[in-house]
């Protein structure tokens, strides 16, 4: 074996390739002592601790099968957005009663949004008249709370009802279905309910029940989804 | 008008002994007697709408 300083070794003159061996070897007092690394060695060694390559819907997920890599922007849909998914409770006795209630912070509201609030009753027991109604006001409590509607009254033995409601906003007044008509959703023409609404102020969507006896009537509003349209 | 001034619209809807729904011309509103009406408080929600409609 000849022998040549390593700075004396011909360029590869082309990239480093897996299947590259690098062999040196030592002289020694019996001969030569040769040692060897492979291309894939060295460049698993360089790239320790190093983000591979991203390939797409490989190690690097997509949106809605579009790829991330790359500039730009991509626009997700974020209309409607849910600003709030609640469990109220059960509640028995004749009085009206927060179930649940829903926080819209201020500046949450513009004008042109839609609120659309969806949700369903159930109770477990009763046989007399429950009554669902929903309000709003700007602190969490039923006392000086304005009306915005009411659901079906529950009686004998109806222990479930969906709910559903949209509401317009046009910078001054909630728009709504008839506050005094009772009904599970406003899939028809009604009266309009205006509701003055102030966007820079904290206000509650409370939902409220009231059973016409007390236990076992156990009225309660259920997964109350709260979107809005933009 | 002054944005807290409301102008009954109505009779009221008595729902319990102590609450009931007041139309105005800003909404219904839910009153009960944990209000007071020029400091005077009510034990029930008769007297109390007695009092704020002025019979």
């Amino acid at each position: 074996m000849s022998k040549i300083k390593i700075s004396e070794l011909i360029p590869k003159d082309a990239p480093l390739s897996t299947t590259d061996l690098l062999m040196i070897s030592q002289e020694t007092p019996d001969g030569f002592e040769s040692k060897s690394i492979t291309g894939a060695e060295i460049i698993e060694s360089a790239q320790e601790g190093l983000q591979r390559t991203l390939v797409s819907g490989e190690n690097i997920k997509t949106v809605n099968s579009t790829s991330l890599l790359g500039s730009g922007n991509i626009n997700v849909q974020a209309n409607p957005r849910t600003f709030a998914s609640v469990n109220g409770s059960n509640l028995t006795g004749t009085s009206n009663q927060i179930s649940a209630s829903v926080l819209i912070s201020s500046g949450t509201l513009v004008a042109n949004n839609t609120i659309y609030i969806k949700g369903f009753l159930n109770k477990t027991a009763g046989t007399t008249t429950s009554t669902p109604r929903f309000y709003i006001n700007t602190t969490n409590s039923l006392t000086g709370a304005t009306l915005l509607g009411a659901g079906q009254g529950m009686g004998t033995s109806v222990f479930f009802q969906r709910f559903e409601r949209n509401i317009f906003f046009d910078g001054t007044n909630l728009n709504g279905f008839n506050s005094a008509t009772s009904a599970a959703n406003d899939y028809t023409s009604s009266g309009i309910t205006l509701t003055p609404f102030n966007p820079a102020t904290n206000y509650y969507l409370i939902f409220a029940v009231q059973n016409s006896t007390t236990t076992p009537d156990n009225l309660g509003w259920k997964r109350l989804i709260v979107q809005i349209y933009d | 008008m002054n944005e807290s001034e409301f102008h009954f619209e109505g009779e009221a809807e008595i729902l319990s002994e102590t609450q009931a729904h007041v139309p105005t011309d800003r909404g219904v509103i839910f009153m009960d007697t944990t209000m007071t009406i020029d400091n005077e408080s009510f034990n029930n929600i008769n007297d109390f709408l007695t009092k704020l409609y002025g019979k």
